[in-house]
Formats: structure tokens, C-alpha cells, sequence
């Protein structure tokens, strides 16, 4: 395709072909997914604890500032791969759209962040028309988690453009290796946020709870592992990147005082609540990490389908008593915390009562929840690993 | 007699009283006689707006908080939020703030009230309702088009741009083939991005339409006759499942009030008690009555609180003779002529301001056997002459009696009521209320003297 360009025209000279450190608006766009998953979390704590909010509570901040944060990375990197012949190398590592240039992540960055920003008014309207929200899951939500999801996709990218064009065995190699790592972390933080509504502690006997961990999880887990360059334990790395993370805000959290300002209120909050407690997925990463390493010579689909599979076998196997100890009163104290609910968990809640909550109804529709999380996983996986070789080419 | 008589009814779809939302209650929290004003949001989840008012000079600080009227969460108030007292001149001793309603059904909002005489509460139920959309205005539908045309196809070129170019090395130029790739994986996110966006647009209708159904619907009321026997049957046109047709509780011993005013005139009104006879049936024999049209409004109350008004039109093709005698709390008032038992004695404006609360007074003239009328000094009816607003109010306020009786503070006293009913009957009585929107409104009002009840009318204008 033809594009016309509006940039300056280039000196002629060899063309940059390596990173040799790590630019600023890598960190930025890291600190701007950092701090998204950090205003997400806080944010949905504060709707368990306090219910009510404002445009400007330290939730909502945090998140607006990934917003800031990638905009503005985002926009020095186009404007100055497009109109600055400073930022030669950069423009070498760009691709082109609508006449600009910048790296593939700093464009799916500024998308993502327009996104945020169209969220906002729509999701004012939205409340004005239809009131606040009851589900998480509306339109105008789902809006501003693509646009958060695109400034990680972005992040993603970005990394592993400069870490493809790094030398291996540099400083900057390493850093980009374990900020990729990290990123992958966080884009399996986002995916375990977005299926929240079925992973609560009581589903974690119901079928549907691995079904929703099929689906959302091994794409992501397997993609990035895969393109980190030749790691032996990429996969158990980013799944220890999530659970560290998530755990660490989950302790926090409760340190500090809350109290509900809306009603009704069927549990007296005291304090921050937690959502729960992560999901094991360092041992079914492991599982799958000792099958890649063996696997290298396999298609990517077929390495990866079969990673799925150990992955959800050994999830499951894992899981399922981590399940029971859940439920039991080891599990209520400050590092596990099975007994935080929010204020609007009654008494006869299944959270409450300690109890599994029964999902499937029947035999029957439980195994054939179990039968598609297996397949979901699979696939997934399959799709991910392959795509992982794609992103292990990928350089601007 | 046979009183043949033939109806045809409509239901008007406005929330209870009737085109009259908010909540007007006048009452002591501790030392302090308080004015309270809920003005209940539009949509459900929404934000009420409270304002709080007294003459007193000693209140310190004045705190309110929202939960349910019954049930297991009215144990447990949310914290509860500081009123901000009014810097209007005019407004002196008022304190205003807001709360959130989160879910549809009976709520009462908690009044705390500190000062120098120490610490008061009080409850006032409300009833929190969706009652409408909002459409979105012209220049915002523009921004969000332009908005989402840019994001459409900025996603289309990015998807390109990452095909033709991502993994070529730093300088290279991308081939044909590449370019043709990525125009056909152009082509694909196209097609996504489209597809997405008609899911989408449904998703977005499918949440509208579930919004509706969940808009305040009244219970149906329709009115048959025969014989003189006045037959209403109650019919849900639904709204919350839990909404049920058995469940009302007495509102001043009776579990129905019933005001049924002469058309197209309004000088006529009879304020009758029709009885249970049947889950979602009331019966009433009715007085002597000449035919007609009739307007009908119906008061129950649910028993969570939750109190409805149900409005009919009622059409007697023959006159009712000579009917059943009024018994008990029925009473009836004749507004073609002048009653002078009854003096407007508040100062009265020629025209009110719509939405600002007034206290409503009256006295009998001459003062003396006053008496109570089903516990109470006084009855008020605010109707708008087009029908389109009508609100029973009571002296506390325009909240329903049986509503009232379930506050903590009511239970925590369960003699209240028995004491003022057991109370001497002032000849002088308030009613705090506001006329909802513009319009001419008559206001029809009862005391009881000597054993009879008393009805007069006094028209104004509200604008």
C-alpha cells in the first residue's frame, strides 16, 4: 500500500539496526501498564469496599495516568519518527500509517489510548441514561478495557522490537528480556481480571471455573513465552510475574481503612477487601516448560496444543484441593484471606458460608464444561505458541 | 337501585403518589424538628438529591446515609455522608447533599443531626424508581461517531501496518507480496471490526431494552360496578419479580385508600376504604353518587414499605341511589360550595415556586372539637387539575404512614403512633409539601370536628 509521508526528508547512512539501551519510552510505557493493573485492582477493591466513587479517587488516577502516560510516549515516539531527523534510528524501526512513523506498539498505544478517552464521555452518558453500573461488563467498559488491554499489546510489542534488535548478552538485552517477562505477567494479571466474575473461590470445584482459565489465559502465557528469546523457563517466569503481582496488591490492600458508602450493605467492610487469592499457575507453567523444552522440534501448533493440554491438567490437578484448603478456616488470615467479602456479600452467600458453589447442575454439564475447558486450552495455547513464533520476528 | 355503570380505564404510568416523586417529611431527630427533602434520581442506580432543614439554631453538623427500608441490609448503614449547609441568604438553616440509590425498591435515607442538645435520628422512607432514559444529545453522538471512525480505521491500518512491515529488518522496504498480505489482512480486521460492531449495537439495544422493562411501572387498576358495588382488580404489568399483589400491610387500619373525585370539575371527592376481598381484588359498596365520570387513586402500601398509587377512570352510566350510607372513615366533600370549617391559615402566595417545600396550613374556624381523622389532625390531597399529579400528604409529610411505622426509630418506639392517636387533635394543621411541576392544582383538605369530618378545597397555582 502507498503511503503518503509528511515526515522530513532522511540524511542517507547505514541504518540502526541494534538497540544498545533501553529508551525512556520503554519505561514509560511499562510505569503506564503498571499502573493501569495497579488503578484496575484498586478500582474494583474500592467498588467491593467503598461502592461509591468519584472521577477522581486514587483508583481512577492510576488509571488515567496509563492513559497520560502511553499518550505521551506514544506521541514523542510518532512525532519524532516522523518529523525528526534526530530520531533516525527510531524512524528505521518504524512501520508507517496514514503517513506517520513509528514503532507497530507506540501506534496500537495511541489507539488504546483513544479508546480510554472515548470511554469517558460515553461511559458519563452511559450512567446518565441507564444509571451506574451494576454488571462491570457494559459497553462503555468494555471500551476502556480494550484500551487498556491495547496500551499492553502495545507495551508488548514495543519491548520485543527493541529486544529483537538487541544483542544478546548486553545489558539492554537482559532488562528488555525481563521487561517483556513482566509484560507478559501483566497481560495474564488483565486476563485473570477480566474473568473475575467466574473464578471467585467457591467456583474453583465447577467446571466453568477452568473453562474461563482455558479461554483466557494460555494465549497470553503461551505467546510470550514463546517469542522471549531461548528461555527453558519463560512460561513458569511470567506466571510467577502474575502471581507475585496480583498476591502483592492483594496484601496491601487490606492494610489499609475502609468503609461503605453505599447500600445495601450486607457485610460491614472495615477495611480494603482483596478479590482472591491467585491462580496456581507456576505449576502447570513449569508442566508446560519441561514439555517445550523437549518440544522444539514439533510444529508450533502441535508443541503448543499439547502444552495446553499438560497446562490445563496439571491447573487442574493443582487447583482443585488448593480448592478445598480455600474453603478451610488455614485459609482465613492475612495471606490468604478467605474471609474478605465485600459489603454487599449476605449472610446466605456461598462466600459466606465457606461453601463450593455448584455451577454445573448436572454430571452431564460439568463434563462437558471440563471437556471445553481442555479444548479451550488447547487451542488457545496452540494459538498462542504459534503466534509466538511470528512475535520472536518481529523488529519495529 | 341498580346502578348499571360501564368503565373504561386508563393506568397513568407515573410513579407513586402520581407524577409526584419527591418526598416531603417534617419530624423530631432527637431534640431537633427537622424538614427533610428527598429528590430521588431519575435512574436506578442514581444519586438522590437530600436536603435537610430546621429552624433550630444549635445544630452543629447534620449527617445522612441511604439503605433499605426492610430486610437483612436496612442492619447495616453505609457511612454516612456530611450535609453541606446552604450559603443561600435565602436558604438559612438548610443543609444539602447527595446520595447514591443503588437498586429499585423501598430505601429510606437516615438523618443524623448533632448540636448543642446532643444527637438525634431520624428516617424517612422513599421509594427509588427508574423512571426514564436519557437520549444522547446531537454534539456528543457527533464526537463519539468521530471518535469510533478513528479508532475503526485505525485499527484497520495498524493491523496492516504490522503485516506489511513488523518484521521487516530496520531500513528494509516491504515487497509485493507483504503489501498484498497485508492488504488482505486489511481486509480481515475490516470485516472483524464490522462484525464487532453489529454485536456490539445489538448488545447495546439488548442492554436498552432490559433498562425499560425495569422502568417504574404502577399496578394496574381496573374499576367495575354492578349493583352499586364498586369492584377494583389489581393486575401487575410487570416491573420487579418481587413485586407481589397480596402482600399490603395497613396504612391507618386500612389497607386501601381510595379517593374517587367527580370529573371534569373536581368539586366533589370521597375518601373510601375498600376492603380485601381476594388477592388483587378490593370491593367497595359505594355511597350515593350521581353518574359520571369519576376519577379514581388508589393508595397501598407493600410491605417492605414500597408504597404505589394505582389511578383509573371510573364511568357510572347510572346514578348510584341511594347507595350505601358513609361508615367508619369514609367521608365525602362537596367542593361546589365553599366550606368555611376549614381556613387557609398559612400565608398564602398567590402563585408557589415549583419544588420548594412549603408548609401548608390550616385551622378550623372556630377553633374547638377538633378531633383526629384515622390518628391524624388532617388529610391533604394535592391534585393538579389536569390529574396528572396527586399526592396524599399526611402533617409529618407525604410519606405513607405504614412506611413510616417500619424506620428503626418507629419500631425502636412502638407507641408512637398509638400516642398520637391517642393525642387531643390540634384545630391548626401543616402540611409540608411542593408542587412537583407548573400548573393549577386543588387542594382538597379534611379535619375532623365534633365527630364529622370536614372537606374543603382551595385552589393555586404553582409555577
Amino acid at each position: 500500500m502507498a503511503h503518503a509521508s509528511v515526515s522530513l526528508p532522511l540524511p542517507r547512512a547505514a541504518p540502526a539496526t541494534t538497540t544498545t539501551a533501553v529508551p525512556w519510552y520503554v519505561w514509560c510505557a511499562v510505569a503506564a501498564n503498571t499502573s493501569s493493573m495497579i488503578g484496575v485492582h484498586w478500582d474494583i477493591s474500592w467498588h467491593r469496599s467503598v461502592g461509591r466513587d468519584t472521577f477522581w479517587t486514587p483508583a481512577h488516577i492510576a488509571i488515567y495516568l496509563c492513559g497520560v502516560l502511553a499518550g505521551l510516549s506514544s506521541a514523542h515516539m510518532i512525532l519524532s519518527a516522523t518529523f525528526s531527523a534526530a530520531a533516525r534510528a527510531l524512524r528505521e524501526q518504524s512501520v508507517r500509517i496514514w503517513g506517520f512513523h513509528g514503532p507497530l506498539g507506540a501506534f496500537i498505544m495511541a489507539w488504546g489510548t483513544i479508546a480510554m478517552l472515548t470511554s469517558a464521555p460515553f461511559d458519563d452518558w452511559w450512567h446518565s441514561a441507564y444509571g451506574l453500573d451494576v454488571r462491570i461488563i457494559s459497553p462503555p467498559h468494555t471500551l476502556l478495557a480494550l484500551g487498556i488491554f491495547h496500551i499492553q499489546l502495545g507495551a508488548i510489542l514495543l519491548i520485543l522490537g527493541r529486544l529483537n534488535l538487541a544483542e544478546p548478552g548486553t545489558a539492554a538485552h537482559r532488562t528488555l528480556r525481563w521487561l517483556y517477562l513482566y509484560m507478559g505477567g501483566l497481560a495474564v494479571v488483565n486476563m485473570g481480571t477480566f474473568i473475575m466474575e467466574y473464578t471467585f473461590r467457591v467456583n474453583m470445584h465447577s467446571a466453568v471455573f477452568y473453562l474461563a482459565v482455558g479461554l483466557a489465559i494460555p494465549f497470553f502465557l503461551f505467546s510470550v513465552a514463546g517469542s522471549a528469546g531461548p528461555d527453558p523457563w519463560a512460561t513458569t517466569k511470567v506466571a510467577a510475574v502474575y502471581m507475585i503481582f496480583w498476591q502483592t496488591i492483594n496484601v496491601i490492600l487490606p492494610l489499609f481503612p475502609a468503609e461503605p458508602k453505599l447500600g445495601p450493605v450486607y457485610y460491614p467492610v472495615t477495611h480494603f477487601v482483596p478479590s482472591w487469592f491467585p491462580f496456581l499457575l507456576v505449576i502447570p507453567g513449569a508442566a508446560a516448560d519441561l514439555w517445550l523444552q523437549r518440544a522444539s522440534q514439533l510444529r508450533a501448533w502441535i508443541a503448543g496444543g499439547i502444552a495446553g493440554l499438560i497446562f490445563m491438567a496439571t491447573f487442574l490437578a493443582a487447583q482443585w484441593p488448593f480448592g478445598n484448603f480455600l474453603l478451610s478456616p488455614a485459609a482465613r488470615n492475612w495471606f490468604f484471606y478467605a474471609e474478605a467479602f465485600d459489603y454487599r456479600t449476605g449472610e446466605r452467600n456461598f462466600s459466606r458460608l465457606h461453601h463450593f458453589f455448584p455451577w454445573e447442575k448436572t454430571t452431564g454439564e460439568f463434563l462437558t464444561n471440563l471437556a471445553l475447558a481442555f479444548t479451550a486450552a488447547i487451542i488457545t495455547a496452540a494459538l498462542g505458541h504459534s503466534l509466538s513464533r511470528w512475535l520472536a520476528r518481529v523488529k519495529r | 337501585m341498580r346502578a348499571a355503570a360501564l368503565l373504561l380505564l386508563a393506568a397513568f404510568t407515573l410513579p407513586a403518589h402520581v407524577g409526584s416523586p419527591d418526598v416531603f417529611q417534617e419530624g423530631q431527630a432527637g431534640p431537633y424538628k427537622i424538614l427533610v427533602t428527598i429528590r430521588p434520581p431519575q435512574v436506578i442506580p442514581g444519586v438522590a438529591e437530600i436536603e435537610v432543614r430546621t429552624a433550630a439554631q444549635d445544630v452543629r453538623e447534620v449527617r445522612i446515609t441511604p439503605l433499605p427500608l426492610t430486610g437483612e441490609a436496612a442492619r447495616f448503614a453505609p457511612a454516612a455522608d456530611l450535609a453541606t449547609p446552604s450559603r443561600d441568604a435565602d436558604d438559612q438553616g438548610a443543609f444539602h447533599g447527595q446520595l447514591w440509590m443503588m437498586t429499585s425498591g423501598s430505601w429510606q435515607v437516615r438523618v443524623r443531626v448533632d448540636g448543642a442538645r446532643g444527637r438525634g435520628e431520624m428516617s424517612v422512607p422513599v421509594a427509588a424508581v427508574a423512571r426514564s432514559t436519557q437520549s444522547m444529545q446531537t454534539p456528543l453522538a457527533l464526537l463519539l461517531a468521530v471518535l469510533a471512525l478513528v479508532l475503526v480505521t485505525g485499527i484497520v491500518s495498524i493491523t496492516g501496518a504490522a503485516v506489511r512491515e513488523a518484521s521487516l529488518s530496520p531500513g528494509d522496504e516491504p515487497d509485493s507480496p507483504r503489501r498484498s498480505r497485508a492488504r488482505i489482512a486489511m481486509g480481515v480486521a475490516a470485516a472483524i471490526v464490522t462484525t464487532a460492531l453489529f454485536f456490539g449495537n445489538m448488545w447495546w439495544q439488548a442492554e436498552a431494552r432490559a433498562y425499560d422493562r425495569y422502568i417504574y411501572k404502577p399496578l394496574e387498576m381496573k374499576p367495575t360496578t354492578t349493583a352499586g358495588r364498586l369492584e377494583l382488580r389489581i393486575s401487575d404489568p410487570g416491573w420487579l419479580r418481587s413485586r407481589a399483589l397480596d402482600d399490603f400491610i395497613p396504612d391507618h387500619t386500612h389497607l386501601m385508600h381510595l379517593f374517587v373525585v367527580r370529573l371534569p370539575d373536581l368539586n366533589a371527592v370521597w375518601h373510601l376504604h375498600p376492603r380485601r376481598e381476594d388477592s388483587g381484588l378490593f370491593v367497595q359498596d359505594l355511597p350515593a353518587m350521581p353518574a359520571g365520570r369519576y376519577q379514581l387513586y388508589a393508595d397501598v402500601v407493600h410491605a417492605n414499605g414500597l408504597a404505589e398509587t394505582m389511578a383509573a377512570e371510573l364511568e357510572l352510566t347510572a346514578p348510584v341511589a341511594p347507595g350505601k350510607p358513609l361508615e367508619g372513615d369514609d367521608s365525602f366533600g362537596d367542593a361546589s360550595v365553599p366550606n368555611t370549617a376549614i381556613r387557609f391559615a398559612s400565608e398564602t402566595a398567590s402563585t408557589y415556586v415549583t419544588r420548594r417545600p412549603v408548609s401548608f396550613t390550616f385551622a378550623l374556624e372556630p377553633a374547638r372539637d377538633a378531633g383526629l381523622y384515622m390518628g391524624m389532625p388532617g388529610h391533604a390531597m394535592f391534585l393538579r387539575k389536569d390529574r396528572g399529579v396527586f399526592a396524599h400528604v399526611h402533617p409529618g409529610g407525604s410519606v405513607a404512614m405504614a412506611a413510616l411505622a417500619l424506620t428503626r426509630e418507629a419500631q425502636a418506639d412502638p407507641h408512637a403512633m398509638h400516642r398520637m392517636m391517642d393525642a387531643a387533635a390540634p384545630a391548626t394543621v401543616s402540611f409540608p409539601y411542593g408542587f412537583p411541576s407548573p400548573g393549577d392544582y386543588r387542594i382538597f383538605v379534611q379535619m375532623k370536628r365534633a365527630g364529622k369530618v370536614e372537606t374543603a378545597a382551595f385552589d393555586v397555582t404553582a409555577r
